[in-house]
């Protein structure tokens, strides 16, 4: 799991925003697979004068609220190992990977065998639970709460309160969380065939037991994975990761590497980006910047970020193909051709 | 139900995965576990150049680029290893040897393990990032090896293992990791890794586990120089241990735990602040809390505990009948403790029998006076927060060797006399005491443990020998920590690469002339002082058509040429500014653009930055406009012949009448600023006369102000003020701007009190303008002089102004005292000053001619740069004082008859008084003891300021006195301390 990723670097690294980029590397997406990659809202925390932005700096957010889950720890300034900044000494991180490794994942799927579809996932130490119920018939009073969207999908977050290094008891009302629930809902909603289930719902049910950054990259693959072991059609996996940049914005660094699947600590202190693929093409299907970032170093961010995306893909997919090999042993179910066939990366059938 | 544990054995990846948890309080007293991931790999290289297989997995990073392999094939060998010698110390080494590790003669080839890096940084920041500073240093050979993340060398701790332990036992698997992993290499000679360390222990279990070993002392006896090399080991406390005297023997009160400290802080018992010693008193001190108005008083040893100045301290405040008045008496360390053994410095005699008359006399006098009130809180040390150590410069005092050290090579203890007079004697052991007799030297301080009178240090460098020019130089600037060293050539590189042929380009298509005016043709000049080669500002008057004047203010384009974040414009922002001193300059930016491509000489086209008025016949400001632009300078005047010209009614040219209008508006603008309540404040401002060839010094004479001094001045005045408005309104947050706080009413109680008693003057305080009217009317129709001597005195009763960053304060503190002026900035010497340079940025992007690089804006960025400006430039200035101090002195010394000179009683205490030469700009302690021999009888009278003497000499001094002194330079012969003496001729 440490193997190394191939970069993907643009020929041309000084275009100046990546979805003008002539290269088109990954503007092949439509707009509206880019609805979370939105340019600065009119009010960000800080008040926008000359001062903090200027046209050079593309301040990304998904929207304004922010600040309850991770901001709240007092980060700096304790006892840590080296901290980020001795990277340039030996090219190694904080925990020792280098830039292009993922930490260790583990996944299982079918691990609540009372659920329609359900899996478990580690990426490092954030742990998450996730449990898939449905397809169902819609109920009446969503049918009347959505009758103007007709979503498939109802992503439920809950975060535990021991998962954090705080103990911190779980709200209801969060913010940031509800946020987290409607960009995997979003992104997930064009995976999905849903036009295979009219007025039904599928509940996405996420269960944070630990954290140790890429949160949301993490709900993304659980999702995925228990969606996939539920049996619900989709196009492709939708895979996520972060990326960062080794060095902070303010520090103006311009030999800065980009950084793989940051932990918590390296969430505190560097810039990051949250990215996820449809499958193993480089279509983006959700992108989640809220910190500062130089403009040049985001095109080697996101270039990592969609490799890493790949190679999680790859990691999700042996995790399904393992399941499935030792249930057809098991005489769970018969062999077929689908899944004997299959060491095809792209094949769609699940 | 599943279960989803996994058994530890089912992962393959398991052994590469450790986790390290720790648990830790937070400042609410919270307690954290804290989990962390470490991935242990193989992939981590040696980096010795004779390791093909590590070369051949060689990490990269994004980029493709492999990291170095900075260890040596050929590193240095000794006797017992001729194939050469691989270092690696342990933390004590690091933190003891520091100095010694940074000598350019040994230490090359040396390997920092990550735990010895994170222990040092645990320690001490400050050694920490000395030892980065040589991991970075391309000559040094210094590898940092991640031992924590290599498979082989990361070691778990044991069950009941000390935390210390197992990062010795971590070192020692490294080294010999090290050693196993090099001998599988093709190489013929095969260097050895040793572990050096200072701890006994940990060489007896690596000889038992056959690791090779040294320690410190060991390695560099063996090393040639070693003399010299030993000397630089710090006194660890293992070696001290054996002379000193058993626990418990301390002289001074223990020092509180920090949390103890930090509760009694926060519940108010304990008070926080810096501990500053008296300037004439040693065994005095001051420390201003954020809980009173006034500073607390720290008298004598015992209380002053081990503090020196400038550490961050915590104070407990005594009981109230033992509070005092601050001394007026003067107590100076060497003449107190002068023949103490420096062996002997134990603690039959804590404080001295000398050392308690002084005070004894002291409490006697206060006694007397505390019941008339005058009696201020005193207070005692009970511990040290943050030491402000540095490096100090001094000498020996020669009367503290030994008749053996003076011959042999005996290791000996001897006394420091440093030449802060704030600092206490360092005691310092040394081998080479007869090399070191007569030499400035530069020593630190290692520690200063309760049971030990003095702090001890060791010996860092020898500055060469007292009095000789460059040593005095070099030990003022290291003193004030000026960075003097010669350019980098990373630096160097920045320089346009035409040198000194670089040229306004002609083509008006170049990307130069891009939003440049063209201004070649406006009759400009410039006004410096004689001999000015890095010419910042020129200036330009001409009259409108609708009859106001054009004015404009040139400043040399210095953001063209240092671009922001290149390796030029991170040395300046440490230099700060330029430092002046008598016989020589220490430069911000390399001299090319200094005193050529950015000096805007005459008769040549420069790049210009510039601000231009509309200005009403009185002087009233109708419209400013800022503009880069290309200007042509037409002569370059001297304040001297610029005034003769203006004066010479012969001279009717454009030119000179352009200097009139200035002139003209200049006086208008200082009449205005003067009425807003601006001060005008005085320092004794000197020159020193230098013999043209050998650079002498023969006299020394006070500076001359002329209008066109005035001239200049107003000018700049206004375009900061103006180019101040405008940063601030484009960067409310970031601006870097100048403040000079109102001083608080205190600082003037004692002044005021003096002009009253003495010469029934009001001093008045509540607002600056209040304040200038005072010091107008404070004059003595008999002695001209008296004005300039208040207004010298009322300057040292000042706030310091600074820079600061605009988001830091509120819009009412932006005030400058003593411009009276709203807000501020430096915008006119960006040649010799970093925050012109800034200010220079951001008014470019504020026009919209440049955009700001990201870093220029970053708020925390600015503050610390301002923070380190304010530092650079306060020492600075210091730098130039104590360097006319010197030359003042060194004029004195080349005259054969003693100058007899009018002075000035600054300050009377109960044995001496203070008195200032205005022609010297220097002032001197006359003791009791200088003026007769047996010493007067004294009668102080501090209601009055009066010193009334008898017996052998009858005279009675009393302050703002003007007297006649003979001012001659003097050896002291037992310090071999230079310095201005004075003695009393008599009373006018």
């Amino acid at each position: 799991m440490l193997a190394p990723a191939k970069p993907i670097n643009c020929p041309l690294a000084s275009c100046l925003a990546w979805s003008a980029c002539p290269t088109k590397k990954f503007t092949n997406c439509s707009d509206s697979e880019l609805s979370l990659f939105r340019l600065p809202p009119s009010a960000p925390v800080t008040t926008p004068s000359t001062d903090t932005i200027n046209r050079f700096d593309l301040y990304l957010r998904a929207t304004s609220v922010l600040d309850s889950v991770f901001s709240h720890s007092p980060a700096r300034n304790v006892a840590m190992p080296l901290d980020t900044s001795t990277y340039s000494m030996a090219l190694l991180r904080v925990d020792g990977r280098r830039w292009n490794e993922l930490r260790r994942l583990h996944a299982q799927i079918r691990t609540q065998s009372a659920s329609d579809g359900s899996s478990y996932l580690e990426m490092g130490h954030t742990k998450v639970l996730c449990v898939v119920t449905g397809p169902t018939e819609k109920l009446a009073s969503q049918r009347m709460a959505s009758s103007s969207s007709s979503s498939l999908l109802d992503v439920n977050i809950s975060i535990a309160g021991f998962s954090s290094v705080d103990r911190k008891r779980p709200s209801r009302t969060d913010k940031r969380v509800s946020e987290m629930a409607f960009t995997v809902q979003q992104s997930l909603n064009k995976a999905v065939h849903a036009a295979i289930f009219p007025n039904s719902t599928i509940s996405i049910s996420l269960t944070v037991l630990s954290q140790d950054g890429s949160l949301l990259a993490s709900l993304f693959n659980a999702a995925t994975l228990a969606l996939v072991d539920a049996g619900i059609p989709m196009s492709d996996y939708v895979t996520a990761c972060t990326s960062g940049s080794t060095s902070s914005y303010a520090a103006a660094d311009d030999a800065a590497d980009p950084l793989l699947d940051l932990n918590r600590q390296e969430e505190q202190e560097l810039p990051f980006l949250t990215v996820a693929t449809l499958g193993g093409s480089d279509r983006v299907c959700a992108l989640v910047c809220e910190s500062r970032v130089q403009v040049s170093r985001l095109e080697g961010m996101l270039a990592v970020g969609v490799d890493g995306c790949k190679q999680v893909r790859t990691l999700l997919d042996r995790v399904i193909r393992e399941r499935g090999a030792k249930m057809i042993e098991e005489g769970a179910i018969a062999r077929g051709d689908v899944v004997g066939a299959g060491d095809e990366m792209d094949t769609e059938e699940d | 139900m599943t279960s989803l544990k996994r058994s530890a054995g089912s992962d393959p990846l398991a052994q590469n995965i450790s986790t390290k948890v720790y648990v830790r309080s937070t400042k609410r007293g919270k307690v954290q576990k804290i989990v962390r991931e470490q991935y242990l790999r193989t992939d981590i290289p040696c980096c010795s150049k004779i390791c093909e297989r590590c070369l051949k997995a060689v990490p990269r990073n994004a980029a493709s680029q492999p990291i170095d392999f900075v260890l040596s094939d050929r590193p240095a060998g000794s006797k017992d290893y001729p194939n050469g010698l691989y270092l690696v110390p342990d933390t004590n080494a690091l933190l003891n040897g520091m100095d010694l590790f940074e000598q350019g003669s040994a230490f090359y080839d040396v390997i920092i393990l990550q735990v010895v890096l994170e222990e040092v940084r645990n320690r001490s920041l400050p050694l920490y990032n000395r030892l980065v500073g040589l991991t970075k240093s391309e000559d040094k050979r210094y590898y940092v090896f991640f031992n924590e993340f290599r498979l082989e060398t990361y070691v778990k701790r044991e069950p009941k293992e000390s935390v210390n332990d197992r990062n010795d036992r971590a070192i020692r698997r490294a080294v010999k990791w090290y050693n196993s992993h090099l001998a599988k290499c093709k190489a013929k000679k095969i260097p050895t890794v040793v572990m050096l360390t200072d701890d006994k222990a940990n060489i007896l279990k690596a000889k038992k586990e056959k690791v090779p070993a040294f320690t410190l002392h060991d390695y560099v006896s063996g090393l040639d120089d070693a003399n010299r090399l030993l000397d630089l080991i710090a006194i660890s406390e293992e070696r001290g241990a054996a002379t000193d005297k058993k626990a418990g023997d301390h002289l001074y009160p223990e020092h509180y735990t920090m949390s103890k400290m930090m509760t009694g802080v926060k519940a108010g018992v304990l008070h926080q602040g810096i501990y500053n010693v008296s300037q004439y008193n040693y065994l005095e001190g001051s420390i201003k809390v954020p809980a009173f108005p006034k500073p607390l008083i720290i008298l004598g040893r015992e209380n002053i505990n081990r503090a020196v100045d400038g550490d961050k301290v915590v104070v407990q405040v005594l009981p109230q009948d033992q509070w005092k008045s601050p001394s007026t008496k003067i107590i100076e360390e060497e003449a107190v403790t002068k023949n103490e053994n420096a062996d002997a410095d134990d603690g039959s005699d804590f404080v001295s029998e000398k050392e308690r008359k002084a005070l004894q006399e002291q409490v006697k006098k206060t006694q007397t006076t505390a019941i008339k009130g005058t009696s201020q809180p005193t207070a005692k040390v009970v511990g040290i927060i943050q030491r402000n150590w540095r490096q100090y410069v001094g000498h020996v005092d020669p009367t503290s060797v030994g008749q053996a050290g003076k011959q042999g090579r005996r290791q000996e203890m001897v006394f420091l006399i440093p030449m802060d007079k704030k600092v206490p004697k360092i005691r310092l052991r040394t081998r080479q005491v007869a090399e070191l007799l007569g030499k400035r030297l530069l020593v630190t301080i290692d520690s200063w443990d309760s049971n030990s009178r003095h702090p001890i240090g060791h010996f860092v460098r020898s500055l060469g020998e007292m009095e000789s020019k460059a040593a005095e130089t070099e030990s003022l600037l290291l003193e004030w920590d000026v960075q003097y060293r010669p350019f980098p050539k990373t630096v160097l590189d920045c320089l346009p690469s035409e040198g000194h042929d670089w040229r306004v380009p002609q083509n008006k298509e170049d990307l130069g002339w891009v939003n440049r005016k063209d201004l070649r043709d406006l009759l400009i000049c410039s006004i410096d002082p004689i001999g000015c080669q890095d010419i910042d500002d020129a200036l330009h008057a001409r009259p409108l058509d609708n009859g106001n004047f054009e004015v404009g203010v040139h400043i040399a384009d210095v953001s063209h040429f240092v671009k922001a974040n290149n390796a030029m414009d991170t040395e300046a922002s440490i230099r700060g500014t330029t430092v002046y001193l008598v016989d020589k300059r220490i430069d911000m930016l390399p001299t090319l653009l200094g005193t050529d491509l950015c000096s805007l000489k005459p008769y040549v086209e420069r790049f210009a930055f510039s601000v231009v008025w509309e200005m009403t016949p009185d002087a009233e400001v109708a419209d400013v406009k800022f503009t880069k632009s290309v200007i042509k300078s037409r002569e370059a005047f001297s304040y001297e012949q610029a005034q003769l010209r203006i004066d010479d009614q012969s001279q009717q040219d454009d030119l000179t009448e352009g200097m009139r209008t200035l002139l003209m508006l200049s006086k208008m603008l200082k009449q205005k600023r003067m009425d807003a309540g601006a001060l005008s404040l005085s320092s004794p401002e000197v020159k020193i006369q230098m013999e043209s060839e050998t650079s002498d010094p023969i006299d020394v004479k006070t500076k001359q102000l002329l209008d066109t001094n005035s001239l200049v001045e107003e000018f700049m005045l206004l375009a900061n003020i103006s180019v101040a408005g405008k940063i601030y309104q484009a960067f409310p947050q970031t601006a870097v701007l100048r403040r000079h706080g109102a001083p608080p009413r205190t600082n003037f109680d004692e002044l005021s009190s003096q002009l009253k008693t003495k010469k029934g003057i009001e001093l008045r305080c509540d607002s600056s303008r209040a304040l200038a009217e005072s010091l107008d009317n404070a004059t003595d129709p008999k002695e001209p002089f008296f004005n300039t001597l208040i207004r010298i005195m009322a300057t040292r009763c000042m706030m310091s102004a600074e820079y600061f960053c605009a988001g830091t304060q509120a819009y009412p503190e932006f005030r400058h005292y003593g411009l009276a002026s709203e807000i501020y900035t430096h915008f006119t010497s960006p040649i010799r000053r970093y925050a012109d340079l800034m200010a220079h940025r951001q008014l470019a992007a504020a026009i919209e001619y440049e955009s700001l690089v990201p870093s220029q804006r970053s708020r925390g960025r600015l503050e610390a740069i301002t923070k380190n400006l304010n530092y650079r430039h306060r020492n600075a200035q210091m730098a130039g004082r104590a360097s006319i101090a010197y030359y003042v002195g060194q004029a004195l010394r080349g005259r054969k008859t003693p100058a007899e000179e009018e002075g000035f009683v600054l300050k009377v205490f109960s044995n001496g008084f203070v008195v200032l030469v205005p022609k010297f700009g220097v002032e001197g302690l006359i003791r009791l003891r200088d003026l007769a021999d047996p010493e007067p009888e004294p009668v102080f009278d501090p209601e009055n300021f009066e010193l009334r003497c008898s017996g052998s000499r009858d005279v009675t001094i009393a302050l703002f006195d003007k007297v006649l002194v003979r001012v001659m330079d003097h050896k002291e012969e037992a310090t071999g301390k230079r310095g201005v003496r004075m003695e009393l001729v008599r009373k006018i």
